[in-house]
């Protein structure tokens, strides 16, 4: 039994195809005539997959033909070149130095030597550690040009003159002494009394000498000691005192 | 050969590369064309570089690594478009140099005629359709795949499909077939 008008109803066309004609429509075949336009356009994509090479850069060509450390995905490390070690680039640097050193001119090589000269010269003289024969030119030039005292190789012998010459001028170069002798008085006395003596020259030279380079020595090490021994001191100076 | 290469590839091994990229960059490079980038080849090696050097995190069979694979080049194509959207685009011209290489002049000129009248037909399309059917087509993915290649719902992914075909048959019907 059919209803009437129950006949072979024209169902409305689906314009979209199913999911099965879509996978062939996207293969390039299409089930539907009204679709191979676009099955041809799909194919005609599809096929540029084989068409054109594709050009390998540098990094990539490295990595195809060497492979790769599969732990760090970077190239395994036969195939980097290594890295200068540390103590090469000083050497590096030094043969670079050089090189530019002769590429320079006669005049230029002679600056650049004086310079160097000159730098070893200054560093070196006021620390006292130049050969006597120009230790001594560069302290008689230094005293001239500078208002700074500087060591030479005299100062040594008059120190030792004064160990053996105590006399009133103990207080003026007694460094030495007060080291070996610590007195706490005695190294109280002598700022006392140059700041009482206005004597330029004595106030301005043995200022500078104990501010520079010999003063520094003595001052940093024996102080600890004066300050050690001092306790001792003080007693055997309270034990002479008594008696 | 999938699977005699891929222990070798996971190793690290050069000549496993090669396999691979012989297999694969001609349909990554079809993708990357088809999708106008400016310079098809530099992204080519910029993705199966960085596949290679991903390989070690990388677990699955033949079609996990054709999806991760065009993966990759989707997510390289989509940060060039975005690039490319805040600048002037002359990536007509830029696919036109690109595929000028050696050989027949005529071949060369059909096939530039070609590649551009399919281009501009794709370029009418919605960019996420054209990622669809691109990546259906070149990529070989399931729907799923893009799905997931594209952060989108089968569902969803479906829709873009299906509006990418439509329009595709009515811009051919209205015009003619392309080639």
């Amino acid at each position: 039994m059919s209803a009437p008008g129950d006949g072979p109803v024209e169902m409305p066309r689906n314009p979209f195809p199913d999911d099965r004609d879509v996978e062939s429509l996207l293969a390039g075949r299409a089930a539907d005539p009204e679709w191979s336009g676009v099955a041809s356009l799909l194919q005609e994509i599809g096929s540029g997959a084989a068409a054109a090479p594709v050009r390998i850069g540098s990094e990539l060509a490295q990595v195809l033909a060497l492979g790769l450390d599969p732990q760090l995905g970077s190239a395994p490390e036969s195939a980097r070149p290594a890295p200068a070690p540390l103590s090469r680039r000083p050497r590096m640097m030094l043969e670079a130095l050089l090189a530019k050193l002769a590429a320079l001119g006669v005049v230029a090589k002679v600056g650049v030597a004086a310079a160097a000269t000159g730098a070893v010269v200054v560093s070196a003289g006021p620390a006292g550690a130049l050969p006597p024969a120009l230790q001594d030119p560069f302290a008689t030039v230094a005293e001239t040009v500078t208002p700074f005292d500087v060591h030479d190789s005299d100062e040594d012998e008059d120190v030792d003159d004064l160990d053996e010459d105590v006399d009133v001028e103990e207080s003026e170069a007694p460094d030495v002494e007060e080291s070996e002798a610590p007195d706490v008085e005695e190294s109280e006395e002598p700022d006392v009394e140059e700041s009482e003596e206005p004597d330029v020259e004595e106030s301005e030279e043995p200022d500078v000498d104990e501010s520079e380079a010999p003063e520094v020595e003595e001052s940093e090490e024996p102080d600890v000691e004066e300050s050690e021994e001092s306790v001792g001191s003080e007693s055997a100076l309270d034990s002479d005192t008594d008696d | 050969m999938f699977d005699q290469v891929w222990p070798a590839a996971r190793c690290g091994e050069g000549w496993a590369f090669e396999r691979l990229f012989e297999a694969y960059s001609p349909s990554v490079s079809a993708f990357c064309r088809r999708q106008g980038v400016v310079d098809p080849d530099g992204m080519v090696n910029e993705v199966f570089l960085g596949v290679f050097r991903g390989l070690g995190g990388f677990a699955g069979g033949e079609a996990d690594f054709r999806a991760w694979l065009f993966t990759i080049a989707h997510r390289r194509v989509v940060d060039e478009r975005r690039a490319l959207s805040r600048r002037v685009q002359e990536s007509l011209t830029a696919e036109a140099v690109d595929t000028a290489y050696d050989g027949d002049v005529e071949t060369e000129v059909l096939t530039a005629m070609g590649t551009d009248r399919v281009r501009a037909l794709l370029d009418r399309l919605a960019p996420d359709q054209r990622d669809v059917l691109l990546l259906r087509v070149l990529g070989d993915l399931t729907i799923e795949a893009v799905a997931q290649a594209l952060g989108r719902s089968v569902g969803a992914t479906k829709a873009l499909q299906r509006r990418g075909l439509l329009a595709l048959r009515k811009i051919i019907d209205r015009e003619g077939v392309p080639l």
